[in-house]
């Protein structure tokens, strides 16, 4: 891409692609967004080097008499950010994908197209997903956080937010999307095909996604790598339990006018560094793709609920989001298994816990095996096998605390979400039988 | 002191919750000349309009490719493809290679054997030999 | 194992096995049979050939089984996982507490392990731990004078008044003198860190990977990896 860059500056087609007069109704609602900074693209640049006497191009710079366009495309369309929504309909990509997610003939396909256009794409509000992915995200977190503190109500918090991020988090909805077979455009643009997933790498785009405060330390916190309290994740923090960074990111508006510098050095045949910040398959790209995925994976959950209303984008999330599996045995990481434990035991009036052992075998030998169980009176908490007495007692503690924490009332135990269907019949029989559920007391240890 | 948190992604598992047909687009290719693809133009022309309208969740794309054999390429989800090549096959010997294409995976074949292949845990456990009483034969 | 219909000898047995015990259905007719050789057999089949668990049979002494009905009771021989919560820790709403399950099917003895054969608890030897409080008798009865002379104490000469020698001074555990006072930072250092650093300084290689590797372990163990 970038070789095919330097051969088009050089050649100097390029600076009549850029008419600044907006024809469609759809460019003309645009105002002035990113009036300078036009994306380009060009199909078969070297042909355009080729034959550069030719005047036959179109305004953006393909020979249109050796590659015939497979679509009539509007007039001035590469001038626009993203896709006019009217060809929407034409997108075989689109319709594809609407039938493959079995979404409703009530979204659409305009209404998809716009889920797949990133802020980062289209800083246009009106044109881009931001706004239905902020109503998506609410509602996905909403339903994964219901169903966590129904169905599993003695997690620790932060195991909560672990779980939340695992089971709602960018990376979770990024392969989500990823396993609906979506692709994503090299660049946005007005000519590519509205079946393709937008979003640019170069200008991070801003969308509000969640609720929650900055702190004012917000910077010493990142940098320092401060502990955040749990209370105060609680209060400050997103619904994952991550600092909200702040409303403008500033080091991000820094990065932009250096990589234009970049690339405008660049295009004088300076050579470009081997792995820029933007360059495929960097820490940064491959974050912004996970952020364009997920937010493109809220965003029709947001159509969804937009057009469908909630049940249906209730049982959306239930078949894509909810229905995946996340062991929650493997979230939680120990320090003083044996003192938490007997913590817990004091807290909740048992009697002391008191390590066992059960049985054991080769304790002379190389590899010995001791089975030990934890009691409080007589009834046994936990039990683990390990190599030493030592390392059998803490994962005999490990696991009895895990099955405190891990107590789940059933896997038919309702959420409050299940009541809200008033509509009908089915909703009002659900109504008369709810049980408020099992809420537990608290952290054992407060942070 | 207190319980830390360690960090996981939730794993898919396709047709638990919903279900997504894997095949997402296919080729046709085909030549107007070759006698190769009579069968193929005879599929395009007669039975492809209604397969496409009975699978929408496949992108079907045709287009010529002179000179060459007839091919039904199969894109997947997975990143992977299918081709498969058509020549001198009647029209609804196509159709059953394009069932093919749309009921694969796009995974590579392999043997599969064991009967179930799960990511659930057994009701029973894993055995171990420190559990239990066993029996006294 | 072998398929044996290319041997005629083996055919008239796989023949006279099958008139033999012809009431029994064959299962794969069409495929090949497979017989045993009178080597294997013993080691295959009769070895195999096993009493059902004594569970499956009726227990003509159990007073539950004079109706039509049976409780089957064959728990599994595997390590209990973490998601069966003891009897202990379920809530007192929930409903498989309420159904008082255990007292019913067992006495007060048998834990929640479904050991079929009831285990007398105080008979495990236990695994002694000095910071655990279930070991060491506790003063619970220390006043605010008390934390305040332990305080004084451990910070005027924290290497006499070790934390050990307070807690047995005061009657408290270890853990609690620990959460009245801290000592300097001086005299964990010099107590803790220096004597540690030169004797890690006197390591080979082979003892500090040794230790390396053991502390690794320690972290997989807590993160639940081992």
């Amino acid at each position: 891409m970038m070789k095919r860059l330097r051969i088009e500056r050089a050649t100097g087609q390029l600076l009549a692609a850029h008419p600044s007069t907006t024809s469609t109704p759809g460019a003309a609602l645009r105002s002035s967004h990113r009036a300078s900074q036009v994306p380009v693209r060009h199909q078969s640049s070297s042909a355009v080097e080729a034959k550069s006497h030719t005047p036959l191009y179109e305004e953006d710079g393909t020979d249109h008499s050796r590659f015939p366009p497979l679509e009539k495309l509007p007039p001035n369309t590469s001038a626009l950010p993203s896709p006019l929504p009217s060809r929407a309909l034409q997108s075989a990509k689109l319709a594809a994908l609407h039938a493959r997610l079995s979404l409703s003939p009530k979204i659409p396909l305009q209404t998809l197209a716009r889920t797949l256009v990133d802020a980062s794409a289209d800083p246009n509000p009106q044109f881009n997903n931001s706004s239905l992915a902020f109503l998506g995200s609410t509602i996905i977190n909403y339903h994964a956080s219901e169903w966590f503190m129904v169905h599993y109500p003695r997690l620790p918090m932060d195991v909560f937010y672990a779980a939340m991020t695992g089971l709602a988090g960018p990376a979770p909805l990024h392969r989500i999307a990823k396993s609906w077979g979506i692709e994503s455009a090299a660049v946005p643009g007005g000519e590519v095909d509205p079946g393709l997933l937008q979003f640019s790498l170069e200008h991070p785009g801003e969308s509000v996604l969640g609720f929650g405060y900055t702190r004012t330390v917000v910077g010493k916190i990142n940098k320092n790598n401060w502990q955040r309290s749990v209370a105060s994740k609680v209060i400050y923090d997103d619904d994952f339990g991550q600092a909200v960074p702040p409303p403008s990111q500033q080091p991000k508006e820094e990065n932009n006018p250096a990589e234009e510098e970049e690339s405008e050095e660049f295009s004088e045949s300076v050579p470009l560094p081997k792995f820029s910040p933007t360059s495929y398959g960097s820490e940064q790209t491959r974050e912004l793709s996970e952020k364009a995925h997920a937010n493109f994976v809220r965003a029709v959950v947001g159509a969804m609920y937009a057009h469908c209303g909630r049940e249906a984008a209730k049982s959306f999330v239930k078949a894509h989001v909810l229905s995946r599996h996340l062991d929650l045995e493997r979230l939680f990481a120990f320090k003083h298994p044996t003192l938490e434990l007997a913590m817990l035991c004091a807290r909740e009036e048992f009697d002391p816990p008191v390590a066992r052992l059960l049985s054991e075998t080769g304790r002379l030998s190389r590899t010995p095996v001791f089975v030990v169980g934890i009691y409080s009176g007589n009834d046994k908490l936990g039990e683990g096998a390990g190599a030493t007495l030592e390392q059998a007692r803490l994962k005999a503690a490990m696991h009895a605390l895990k099955a405190w924490y891990l107590y789940s009332p059933g896997e038919r135990a309702r959420v409050p979400s299940d009541m809200l269907g008033d509509e009908d019949e089915g909703g009002a029989e659900k109504k008369k039988s709810w049980e408020p559920v099992y809420v537990d007391i608290g952290e054992l240890i407060s942070r | 002191m207190a319980v830390k948190a360690l960090q996981a992604v939730s794993q898919g598992r396709n047709g638990v919750g919903a279900f997504i047909l894997q095949c997402k687009r296919i080729d046709l290719h085909y030549c107007d000349w070759a006698g190769s693809s009579r069968g193929m133009n005879g599929f395009i022309k007669s039975l492809l309009p209604k397969f496409a309208a009975a699978h929408p969740q496949i992108e079907f794309t045709v287009s010529p490719r002179p000179a060459k054999h007839p091919v039904a390429i199969g894109h997947y989800i997975n990143g992977r493809s299918k081709p498969i090549c058509v020549r001198n096959m009647e029209p609804y010997e196509i159709l059953k290679k394009l069932e093919l294409l749309r009921d694969a995976s796009g995974e590579k074949l392999k043997k599969v054997t064991k009967p179930v292949r799960s990511i659930n845990e057994s009701v029973r456990g894993i055995w171990s030999p420190y559990h239990g009483n066993g029996m006294p034969l | 194992m072998e398929a044996t219909l290319s041997r005629p000898a083996a055919r008239c047995c796989c023949l006279l096995k099958s008139t033999t015990t012809s009431s029994t259905p064959r299962l794969l007719p069409s495929q090949q049979q497979q017989t045993r050789q009178k080597s294997t057999r013993a080691r295959h089949k009769a070895a195999l050939h096993i009493p059902p668990h004594p569970s499956f049979l009726s227990n003509p002494s159990s007073p539950s089984s004079s109706g039509s009905t049976t409780l089957i009771f064959n728990p599994p021989s595997s390590a209990p996982s973490v998601f069966q919560t003891p009897f202990k820790f379920l809530p007192k709403s929930d409903p498989r507490r309420r159904a008082n399950l255990p007292q019913n099917l067992f006495s007060s003895s048998i834990t929640t392990n479904f050991a079929t054969q009831p285990v007398d608890v105080s008979s495990l030897p236990t695994i002694f731990d000095d910071r655990s409080p279930a070991t060491a008798p506790k003063n619970h009865s220390l006043t605010k004078e008390d934390v305040e002379e332990m305080r004084r104490l451990r910070l005027a000469d924290p290497v006499e008044n070790s934390v050990l020698s307070l807690a047995r001074q005061f009657g408290c555990s270890v853990m609690f003198v620990m959460m009245c006072v801290q000592a300097g930072k001086e005299h964990r250092d010099k107590v803790h860190v220096e004597p540690h650093a030169a004797a890690r300084e006197r390591w080979g290689p082979k003892k500090r990977e040794a230790k390396e590797e053991r502390k690794r372990r320690m972290d997989m163990l807590m993160r639940g990896e081992i």
